[in-house]
């Protein structure tokens, strides 16, 4: 039984940035407009199983944090589907938290749109302020905070809302080393009770560590999905050739990539937007009941 | 019509998340003050004592009552409501806006957050409708069997000002410009509704411009519940009429809007 089911999934977005355009097409509801697509994702697919420990490989730019971010379902894809079983929190850098609140506002919004009864939340409040380590900076605004304390409290909280699925993008790289190894520990844990996570990194270090299945993603495409071991290996074969190359060989490099990516986006065809002839039908009826309400109106003056 | 069963049904499984969360938040809201929550009803009865002074004890002169009850009342009630009313509608057009840091990392249905931007106006609204509630009991001002209508006032709002934010909250992500035609249109709203002045006596253009004026319509409603005799509701067939026939059409796209873009808006931030 799967856990996280990625089937050939897209994340499109729409890069035309011209603003005449856009008020165009929310005005006729997308015709007489021409999108640019650039798919950040294309045609993603595996399958993972729970207890499952996968790590996300890529270079920056190459759609890791837009892949978690599907997983976490925070975005909808494109095209294709993902099914999840079970509930799923995503730890990442800019964690998801109100700047205007202070900490301790943002542990119970946050617990209790995670689903939590104020109880739970008052049993585990003492829990998350510990492991988030900022003692008496609870009480001071998010927008305060540095980014290791930010991500400190991302991480105390998703790993106290009982997930099934985690997700951690890159929220290690900036706390210090103890605290990196504290959330390994709990991780850890986590793997023994047979619950499923996603470790997205650009190195491989933390995800030798503990993971046994890696994703590799190269610019929007899977190069390779499977057992750890290979895929970094691979991957690692790979950074290796690329920090072999000069400055000017590894943007020409990029640049490269970026203008095959952007390339292959042209051909790709949009998903098209049905109309619903139903809505349709009931939008007209109720906007003809508003012109009889008008109408009826302007009479009885 | 499917996206409408679907919003029902979010709002609905999430009732009691969205009464924790406004609750937390007005809570919040007060958190470091030393009188704390208390000034959920002193911020009202404050307000109602400001008046008092000005239009009560006569230092802009003697205004007359309106229809049975005096000026100061009036004007209370028509603040309140109007307060009310626009209120809701900023919270609920910026509610997406304004949440986004919370919401871009998990799942969360958005039309709930709409809601619950919502419901801290609705609460601290019913605290002024106890306040105005206790002033017309006292003063005897209208029918109690009038008051139910206060129900249906708000009921009437809710939807009203939801549709609104609805369809706001997805276009003022889209188009930022709209937030200041937002904030122009509600301040001419708020001249040309009848807050402080009585619909009475005024130029024929006025009464007509009333008749188109849904906040009008809900303005009165709530006052012909709570504070004027005569009849229980406000207006006649056609009022309702119109007033029912724009809020279902404006519900209707609004839900049609918020779908088509519901997904999409993070990328658009």
């Amino acid at each position: 039984m799967y856990k996280v089911k990625v089937e050939n999934v897209s994340k499109i977005y729409d890069i035309n940035r011209n603003r005449i355009a856009k008020v165009l097409s929310l005005l006729t509801f997308g015709k007489l407009y021409k999108a640019k697509p650039f798919y950040a994702l294309r045609d993603i697919d595996f399958e993972v199983n729970a207890g499952d420990s996968v790590g996300i490989l890529g270079l920056n730019g190459s759609g890791k944090t837009t892949l978690s971010d599907l997983i976490a379902e925070a975005t909808v894809p494109s095209k294709g589907k993902i099914h999840i079983n079970g509930r799923t929190s995503l730890i990442a850098i800019s964690a998801g938290l109100n700047q205007e609140l202070t900490g301790e506002e943002n542990i119970r919004i946050k617990c209790l749109m995670h689903g939590l009864s104020e109880k739970q939340i008052a049993d585990r409040y003492d829990d998350i302020l510990k492991f988030s380590e900022l003692g008496e900076f609870i009480k001071q605004p998010i927008k305060n905070y540095s980014s290791g304390m930010k991500s400190r409290l991302g991480f105390a909280i998703a790993i106290h809302t009982d997930p099934d699925i985690l997700i951690v993008d890159e929220a290690l790289s900036v706390g210090d080393e103890t605290f990196a190894n504290k959330c390994i520990d709990r991780m850890r844990d986590f793997q023994e009770q047979g619950k499923t996570i996603f470790f997205v990194s650009h190195a491989t270090g933390q995800i030798r560590q503990f993971c046994n299945k890696a994703v590799w993603v190269q610019y929007g495409e899977m190069k390779q999905f499977g057992e750890m071991k290979d895929v970094v290996k691979k991957y690692a074969e790979f950074v290796n050739q690329y920090k072999n190359l000069t400055k000017d060989e590894q943007i020409e490099y990029k640049d490269k990539m970026v203008g095959i990516q952007m390339e292959e986006s042209q051909h790709l065809d949009l998903p098209k937007e049905k109309i619903n002839m139903n809505s349709v039908a009931i939008g007209t009826l109720l906007f003809l009941f508003m012109m009889f309400g008008i109408v009826f109106q302007i009479f009885s003056l | 019509m499917k996206n409408v069963f679907a919003l029902l049904k979010e709002n609905f499984e999430n009732l009691h998340l969205i009464w924790k969360l406004s609750l937390y938040n007005i809570k919040a809201q007060y958190a470091n003050h030393y009188l704390g929550i208390l000034w959920a009803i002193l911020m009202p009865a404050a307000q109602v004592g400001v008046f008092y002074v000005i239009f009560g004890l006569g230092l802009r002169g003697d205004r007359g009552d309106v229809q049975n009850v005096p000026f100061l009342v009036y004007l209370i009630t028509g603040i309140f409501a109007f307060g009310f009313i626009s209120g809701c509608i900023n919270a609920a057009s910026n509610a997406i806006s304004s949440q986004i840091g919370l919401v871009t990392k998990m799942k969360f249905p958005s039309s709930v957050l709409l809601s619950m931007s919502m419901a801290n106006n609705v609460i601290t609204f019913m605290i002024m409708s106890v306040i105005v509630l206790v002033i017309s009991l006292v003063n005897g001002y209208s029918e109690p069997l009038h008051y139910l209508v206060w129900f249906y006032f708000m009921f009437a709002t809710i939807i009203f000002t939801y549709s609104i934010g609805l369809i706001m909250s997805s276009v003022n992500i889209l188009i930022r410009d709209f937030k200041n035609i937002q904030a122009n249109v509600m301040r001419m709203f708020f001249f040309i509704t009848p807050i402080f002045w009585e619909p009475a006596g005024r130029p024929p253009l006025m009464e007509t411009i009333m008749a188109f004026n849904p906040l009008a319509y809900l303005l009165m409603t709530f006052r012909y519940a709570l504070i004027f005799d005569g009849p229980a509701f406000y207006g006649d067939v056609s009022d309702h009429i119109f007033f029912w026939s724009i809020t279902l059409f404006l519900f209707f796209i609004g839900v049609q809007v918020h779908y088509r873009y519901k997904d999409r808006l993070v990328d658009y931030l």
